[in-house]
């Protein structure tokens, strides 16, 4: 190998270190309300926020109340009456209920494809006192 | 959805689409001053692939697509697909590709004028897209798109690479059995001529895959990647490529050797070529199949 490719090899790993990089993992989510493991009362609105911009069309949430004070033998109980919308870019997904969630533990479930096409799923896990 | 459909779809999409794109472009602008015999070029197996592409990329579209939606194939519907489509750069990068591969298909299937470097276009442009359905498309902003500018100039830069092997390896077996047919000398002559664009060619696919790592999972987490399964993946991958680096530096020298020597050791020459470009073809499908993978891996476990 000549000299100058070895330079010009050289030059181009400097180079390649100094841009900066976005660090891709696959989709989790970075923030939310309430947050994993919070205590919280009665609330109407869940947020999740993600690492990366999602597609829409491959999202599913599910709301579940996995647990009912004085119950100790409840099941899993879907809750259904909420609505889905986005902001920030595909990147935020609020969940807005009809009416605010009863006393219980809950988990805030969701299934998602970011723009690389890796379909990631998690939980939230929560207690509404 | 069976675990191997999906690295299968992509392994084949990639070798069919990387070959034709590298065939056709060396084809056209590469090789014209070998004499090839009648027939040699746009064969029947050149036609069967620019067919097939079109719809091994189709079905690539669907197993991705039921995938993202976690559902099997079989569940897909119309409207999931048309919402994909029209809604993601993802689905739009899917049906921009379709309709290139299925227009070269069309210029090699009708064999119009200048139908091979009108298929090189529509073929290098439809590698391009293969950047909006991968970990670069995942880089937002003016990054995302020098990102994805970078995937394209890899995969193009491969693609001329393993088009230069694949069709070095077919004439190099024709005139090995029939010298009459495609003269061995300016065979030999062109493969030694072909070692400096090689050189060039290697350098931008290192170069590219090492931004792409970069970008990717920052180069100063290597360590940290390499305890995942993405990790273990791409050394492989480096390991391959190095190995096909060693095969191409053999036959430049084998190529350099025939030009000092001159015509007195051709049957021999021919041999040696022969062994070492298949070799080097045999460890560009490796990659290939690795990639299959590792486009599904996540860089951070």
């Amino acid at each position: 190998m000549h000299i100058r490719s070895i330079i010009a090899a050289v030059t181009m790993s400097i180079a390649t270190l100094a841009m900066p990089t976005m660090v891709t993992a696959h989709t989790r989510v970075t923030a939310s309300t309430p947050a994993e493991g919070a205590k919280v009362k009665s609330p109407r609105v869940l947020t999740l926020t993600f690492s990366e911009a999602l597609l829409p069309p491959t999202v599913k949430t599910s709301i579940v109340m996995t647990a009912m004070p004085g119950m100790p033998n409840h099941g899993e109980m879907v809750i259904r009456n909420f609505s889905p919308s986005w902001s920030n870019g595909n990147r935020m997904l609020k969940l807005t209920l009809r009416k605010p969630l009863q006393a219980g533990g809950y988990d805030a479930r969701w299934q998602a494809a970011g723009a690389d096409g890796h379909r990631m799923k998690g939980t939230i896990s929560f207690t509404v006192s | 959805m069976a675990d191997w459909l999906h690295p299968g779809v992509r392994f084949l999409h990639y070798a069919l689409l990387l070959w034709l794109f590298g065939l056709t472009a060396f084809r056209a602008f590469g090789l014209r001053k070998i004499a090839l015999g009648p027939g040699r070029g746009r064969g029947l197996a050149l036609i069967a692939c620019a067919l097939l592409v079109p719809l091994v990329s189709a079905a690539l579209m669907l197993v991705s697509m039921a995938e993202m939606m976690g559902q099997p194939v079989s569940m897909l519907d119309w409207a999931t697909i048309k919402v994909m489509v029209l809604s993601t750069d993802l689905g739009r990068a899917f049906i921009a590709r379709i309709a290139m591969l299925s227009l070269a298909a069309l210029f090699l299937v009708t064999k119009a004028q200048r139908a091979l470097p009108a298929a090189a276009l529509f073929y290098g442009l439809a590698l391009l897209t293969l950047a909006w359905n991968g970990h670069a498309a995942a880089t937002e902003g003016t990054l995302g798109l020098l990102h994805r500018m970078n995937d394209g100039l890899h995969l193009l830069a491969v693609g001329l690479w393993i088009g230069a092997i694949g069709w070095f390896l077919n004439l190099v077996i024709a005139a090995h059995r029939n010298p009459d047919e495609i003269a061995p000398e300016p065979l030999l002559d062109t493969i030694h001529r072909f070692a400096p664009l090689g050189k060039t060619l290697v350098a931008v696919v290192a170069a590219t895959g090492l931004i792409n790592a970069h970008l990717i999972f920052g180069l100063g987490n290597g360590v940290q990647v390499l305890t995942t399964d993405y990790g273990f993946l791409l050394a492989a991958k480096t390991t391959l490529f190095v190995l096909m680096l060693l095969l191409a530096a053999r036959n430049a020298s084998i190529g350099r050797q025939s030009a000092r020597t001159g015509i007195n050791q051709t049957a021999t020459t021919l041999a040696a070529l022969r062994a070492s470009l298949a070799a080097e073809l045999l460890l560009a499908a490796g990659v290939l199949a690795i990639v299959a993978f590792l486009g599904l891996a996540s860089p951070m476990g």
